[in-house]
């Protein structure tokens, strides 16, 4: 049985859709210098579209580093003030403006903190929204082909899905602030640090080498936890999803299917529940380690500096005020390198799902193909002159030969397809599904080129032919049109409403009447401002199937190309509406070349020619009347079969 | 829509008065929550307890080791000693004591921190459960309430949002959870502390206090700012996600590339955009002006503290190591209080999700059920009673004063165009939906008054398209995991004619169907998941049959077959047989034909077919042109 493509799309779908989707991570992993490179490369890539989409947000992130630093830099030095104070005898005034001076400066601090902090809340959104942004784009200049290729879809499902739903990009920038943010600490306390002790610094940084020694151990647990997760995951979230499944609640009712979902899914919870318990009690157990070990350099940093009191060992002895600067500044370094550290690693087991992204993001363009087409125009200059905005109707149109199998594939689906329209001539190509009809309008919409084989525009190779002013001359209604929650008149004219004018509305008032909705659009109060989709729009119109349909047919006719595609344009309508559509045809096309889709049978009554399709090939090509003589035929077969249904008994 | 708006307001209105009221509501939440933690889970108890010993230790162990060393330290003062000199006994009994301190600090310190990271997480797993449990409850809440709250898109709404509060690891329930885990560790620590810096002067502890006040008041503020304006921000969020996933919607592919649409899709995209992070620029900048004030109290707390501190220290009433130790619990008092403050205020921000979320729960969403019973497997008879209806939020009358019976025994066809009300009159018969007005009687009894569970028990039902789900095919068809009749499920799939394929399988009826979970997994096309659906009727074997067009997403060639063969194996049921496709129908004793919400014709083809009404119009119109075509090919 030939399977429809539509369909295949639909299930790659529902299969990437998000219970699949989480956590890819430790899919393979490559040589550890490979990997930090490419990490490397996707931070490096993180902070460049950062930079581009809100360059404010770099600025503060520095800025509250900067703060940060200055702020410890108070509280390591303040005891030590205020001890030296107190060993000294200090008068009383003197020590109370210096802790003004303090409280004043932390104020200062703070406030200016807080200041960053609450730009770079909404900024962090912004930047995560440009990324979506940016996905949008790029899926309008990629070659209609690569939306059609499953494993395309799919690193656009986990690409927006891990910025959507996993908040990656805002993460790594929440993650990318603590590292910048302890940075600044770090990097005042190491200096004083230094000053006191090497060995001291090198303890702390050999302590915090273990530390960071057990996380990457306890990371090992974490990959195979995740990956026996995923199946899990994927399992609750099929479970779960369908029972809020709007389609399934009446079954769910009348076969009482709420104790068997009820089962399935206790079953898997008490199963994740013990994957998570198993993993974070392994987790637990590390972490206790590390915060042993931070007791370790607390301890140190209190018996160095004591050390340094009582001893002439490292160099003079010290002052008590001292004591407690040094021991705070070794307490505070640790805590910033851990901070560093948990930010760094939070940063890696987020950055990984950045990577369909990056892949996503470099696919690639419609536009290197098409400046090769308008190069190639240029050459043909003389024979077509302005290609780019005079309009070139099409007369003629021919398949040559034509074979085609969907990329990746090798089951064809058009095999050997010619045959040739006259201008003026209406068409109707039938045939079973998966016969390839959608197929050969995908192709003649130069959305795939064929495998072998020509199809003439006006006699001309469509393939030579320059894309935009091709493209401006088909008008097509798609079997799975779709309408955008934009105004009516948007969507019929294609144009957002700034550009709309008064004669433009006359124009698309006269194309909605034409296609039979004015009686519709009276009942409406906002008339053709009005907007589509309820969900989204307050005071939105919800159109039913039949009239989105007819939206469809009008938003073709107001393109007034001279070509006339439609894809099962009745299949969403009732047996009467389907008539009046079959009754006003002529004056729907108006004179141009069209080619109509059906299930019906009976469309191919009032077309000039019909084009049989049977797996891919061509069965006939000839008027009703001349088909219907064979009584063995597929045509007659099908046509029958429906026909039965309608006979007078 | 005016319909819609009002329940909108409605909700606002029920959220508003509930904040009155914000002690009750948040003691009725934490009842909840732990009526569930006890049910579930009561180790999670014994480990808290245990954290918060061993967690609210630290502060004070933090605060003790530079007091005491600095206790040691300080009985140098005076000692003198130069370069070279063997160091003096007393300087080496300090040492010696300085190493036994930090020796103990070591072990205590580093044993409490070790165990309470220990039982912290030990016990975030358990909390896991408890909230994937709360979701599994709002399932099985989706699958048992009354229909009608299934169509009813405010309703819907709503609980998409109350499921918020269940559906994230950092978020909602478990959120709450854990930080009412964390959080007495915290207290007690601090408790410890405040007590501390009482010896130091009685009311100084009242500064910490107060700073936490006013912590927890901005926290409180900017919380409540973001519940207030959430309908907004839900809003724009909602726009945003829509149009983001609009804006990278492959269908939307070739219209528009071949209309040029994508300027002006990303122009509006952009625009949602805008709106959206200026929305959340301006929570983000009224949060930082809530952050003033406990800033200010904050800082003059520090000041006078220190102060007072510094002034003790100056007179010579404490020395200098108590002075440390005074200064380090006031620091680390600080930081607890931080920390307890946003706890705090994660748990009344979170919370009132999570009371949405139980309101939600505390609902009676099966009020409809009535009392009586039906006598299992009794002949049913349905009767209309002037039946009017129309679908909650609309006030188009989809039935309008319809009078039909089906009798026991009888096959009934139902035809009419799209949205006539076909599917309607299926949902009101079983008692899905309640008629507005009139009665739906099954065996003299009004819908209304019977159990739901046994009326469902009266139908078997093929819906248009249902998906078959991916559990085993004896499972799809029992509709349970493990009460199975192995014997029945093998007869009704051989009567359907999918015995064939489902033996061929190496599980046989034990096979998964769908790829999805199981990727050996039984893939049916659609005429067969359609069979699939209609043994599973059979199996149920319920009085009533109904077919809602069950073949209308086929194709015409399979749909007209699938339709003959469904009609051949209920030959001698009950029920009623749906389809736009008039002439599918013949089997049927009597055909009813549906417009406009009211029964225009009832008879069987022949009869309709001669009165010339409607059915004569709209069959001659479908079959216009297939009639001379007929002529043709019969010539």
């Amino acid at each position: 049985m030939d399977k429809h493509i539509g369909k295949q799309d639909k299930e790659t779908k529902s299969q990437t859709s998000k219970s699949q989707m989480i956590q890819d991570v430790g899919e393979i992993r490559s040589s550890g210098w490979q990997r930090f490179r490419q990490h490397f490369n996707l931070i490096i890539t993180v902070i460049r579209q950062t930079r581009r989409i809100a360059p404010r947000y770099l600025t503060f992130l520095l800025l509250n580093a900067f703060i940060s630093s200055l702020q410890i830099g108070v509280w390591v030095f303040l005891p030590k003030l205020l001890l030296d104070a107190i060993t000294r005898g200090a008068a009383w005034e003197s020590t109370i403006s210096m802790i003004a001076v303090i409280v004043l400066l932390e104020s200062l601090f703070k406030l200016l903190e807080n200041f960053c902090l609450s730009q770079l809340e909404p900024l962090s959104h912004q930047v995560q929204e440009g990324f979506q942004l940016d996905i949008a784009r790029k899926i309008s200049q990629l070659p209609y082909s690569s939306l059609e290729d499953p494993s395309i879809l799919k690193l656009k499902e986990q690409a927006s899905f891990a910025i959507a739903n996993q908040f990656v990009v805002k993460n790594i920038l929440d993650y990318l602030q603590r590292a910048f943010q302890n940075l600044g600490k770090l990097l005042l306390l190491a200096t004083l640090l230094s000053q006191l002790s090497w060995l001291l610094l090198a303890f702390l940084l050999a302590c915090f080498s273990l530390n960071a020694w057990l996380a990457n151990y306890i990371k090992k647990y974490e990959t195979i936890f995740f990956l026996n997760l995923v199946e899990v995951n994927r399992k609750y979230g099929y479970y779960i999803q369908s029972g809020f499944d709007y389609d399934l609640q009446q079954a769910a009712r009348i076969y009482n299917l709420a104790p068997l979902f009820n089962q399935k899914i206790e079953d898997i919870n008490r199963e994740i529940c013990d994957w998570l318990s198993t993993y974070l009690k392994k987790v637990g157990q590390v972490e206790g380690l590390q915060s042993l070990i931070i007791s370790f350099q607390t301890v140190a940093a209190y018996g160095y500096a004591g050390l340094r009191v009582l001893t002439i060992l490292g160099g003079p002895p010290i002052s008590l005020g001292d004591f407690t600067l040094y021991a705070g500044v070794a307490q505070q370094f640790s805590l910033s390198m851990r901070e560093i550290f948990l930010a760094l690693r939070g940063i890696k087991q987020h950055i990984d799902y950045l990577e369909p992204y990056q892949t996503f993001m470099a696919l690639p363009e419609l536009g290197g193909e098409l400046k090769a087409t308008l190069a190639q125009g240029q050459n043909d200059h003389s024979n077509k002159p302005d290609a780019l905005f005079a309009r070139q109707p099409i007369e003629t149109l021919e398949f040559q030969d034509v074979s085609f199998s969907y990329p990746g594939t090798d089951k064809p689906i058009l095999q050997n397809v010619s045959f040739r329209v006259s201008q003026g001539e209406k068409i109707s190509i039938v045939g079973l599904n998966g016969a390839g009809k959608t197929t050969l309008v995908k192709l003649l919409c130069h959305f795939f080129k064929p495998d072998t084989g020509k199809i003439l525009i006006n006699g001309q190779d469509l393939e030579t032919l320059d894309e935009t002013t091709y493209l401006r001359e088909l008008a097509a209604v798609f079997q799975d049109f779709r309408l955008l929650p934009f105004s009516l008149q948007a969507n019929v004219a294609s144009l957002p409403d700034k550009f709309i004018g008064p004669c433009d509305q006359d124009k698309i008032r006269a194309i909605l009447a034409r296609a039979g909705l004015d009686p519709f659009v009276s009942t409406l109060p906002n008339g053709l401002l009005t907007l589509l989709d309820k969900n989204i729009n307050e005071g939105g119109t919800e159109l039913s199937g039949g009239q989105a349909q007819k939206m469809a047919i009008a938003r073709a006719l107001y393109k007034d190309g001279s070509l006339v595609i439609l894809d099962e344009p009745t299949a969403a309508l009732d047996p009467l509406a389907e008539a009046e559509i079959y009754e006003h045809f002529d004056s729907l096309v108006q004179g141009q070349t069209a080619l109509y889709i059906s299930h019906r049978m009976a469309s191919s009554r009032f077309c000039d020619k019909v084009l049989v399709l049977n797996n891919g090939q061509v069965e006939s090509f000839a008027p009703h009347e001349e088909l219907i003589q064979n009584p063995d035929s597929l045509y007659t077969k099908l046509f029958q079969e429906q026909a039965q249904y309608y006979q007078h008994p | 829509m005016t319909v819609a708006k009002k329940s909108k307001e409605d909700i606002s209105f029920a959220a508003d008065t509930g904040s009155t009221s914000i002690p009750a509501s948040y003691r009725r939440m934490a009842r909840h929550l732990w009526a569930k933690l006890w049910a579930k889970d009561r180790t999670i108890l014994v480990f808290c307890l245990a954290y918060t010993f061993c967690s609210a230790s630290l502060p004070f162990l933090n605060a003790l080791l530079p007091r005491m060393i600095l206790d040691q330290l300080g009985q140098t003062q005076g000692l003198a000693w130069t370069w070279g000199q063997t160091q003096p006994a007393q300087i080496q009994l300090l040492l010696h004591n300085c190493l036994l301190i930090l020796l103990a600090y070591l072990g205590l310190a580093g044993l409490s921190g070790m165990l309470s990271s220990i039982f912290r997480n030990y016990s975030y797993g358990r909390i896991s459960y408890l909230r994937l449990d709360y979701l599994r409850d709002i399932m099985t809440c989706q699958l048992n309430m009354d229909y009608h709250y299934v169509e009813d898109a405010p309703f819907n709404d709503r609980m998409q949002r109350v499921m918020d509060a269940v559906s994230g690891d950092n978020s909602g329930v478990q959120m709450v959870y854990r930080q009412a885990f964390l959080l007495p560790a915290d207290l007690v620590g601090s408790l410890v502390l405040l007590v501390i810096l009482a010896q130091a002067k009685s009311w100084l502890p009242l500064l910490p206090m107060l700073c936490l006040l006013a912590l927890f008041w901005a926290r409180y503020q900017s919380g409540k700012l973001r519940y207030d304006l959430r309908d907004q921000t839900s809003k724009a969020n909602r726009k945003r996600r829509h149009y983001t996933s609009l804006a990278q919607d492959f269908s939307y592919g070739k219209d528009i590339r071949l209309f040029d649409l994508s300027d002006m899709v990303l122009s509006y995209y952009q625009q949602v955009l805008r709106d959206y992070l200026d929305l959340l620029r301006q929570i983000a900048k009224r949060e930082f002006h809530f952050n003033q004030l406990p800033l200010f109290i904050r800082l003059s707390s520090t000041g006078i503290s220190l102060g007072i501190l510094l002034r003790l220290a100056l007179s010579g009433s404490i020395n200098s190591a108590i002075f440390a130790f005074y200064l380090t619990a006031y620091i680390g008092l600080m930081q607890l209080l931080d920390q307890m403050a946003s706890k705090l205020s994660i748990i009344v921000s979170e919370g009132r999700y999570v009371q949405e979320f139980l309101d939600f729960m505390d609902q009676d969403l099966q009020a409809e059920s009535g009392n009586q019973l039906l006598p299992a497997n009794a002949d049913i008879e349905v009767e209309f009673r002037d039946v009017s209806f129309h679908y909650p939020g609309s006030e188009k009358m989809v039935l309008d004063h319809l009078n039909l019976t089906l009798h026991a025994g009888e096959k009934l066809a139902l035809v009419g165009v799209n949205g006539a009300g076909k599917s309607t009159l299926v949902r009101l018969m079983t008692g899905l939906f309640t008629p507005s007005s009139g009665q739906v009687l099954i065996n003299g009894i009004d819908t209304r008054d019977l159990d739901r569970t046994s009326l469902f028990k009266a139908f078997s039902v093929v819906f248009q398209s249902e998906k078959p789900l991916a559990i085993t095919v004896a499972q799809q068809l029992a509709g349970s995991l493990d009460e199975i009749n192995r014997t029945k499920v093998e007869a009704v799939l051989r009567e359907t004619g999918l015995w064939d394929k489902v033996a061929a399988s190496p599980q046989g009826i034990d096979s998964n169907l769908l790829k999805l979970i199981d990727p050996e997994g039984l893939m049916l096309s659609g005429g067969e998941s359609q069979k699939l659906m209609l043994a599973r009727a059979l199996y149920k074997d319920a009085p009533a049959f109904i077919l809602d067009e069950p073949t209308s997403a086929l194709d015409a060639l399979a749909e007209s077959q699938l339709y003959q063969e469904f009609a051949h194996v209920l030959e001698n049921k009950t029920g009623l047989f749906i389809s736009h496709r008039l002439a599918s129908t013949s089997f049927c004793d009597r055909i009813v034909l549906l417009s406009q919400g009211t029964i225009d014709e009832v008879g069987t083809h022949e009869d309709l077919m001669s009165a010339g009404g409607l059915y004569y119009q709209m069959f001659t119109t479908q079959g216009k042109y297939y009639q001379a075509s007929s002529e043709e090919a019969a010539r």
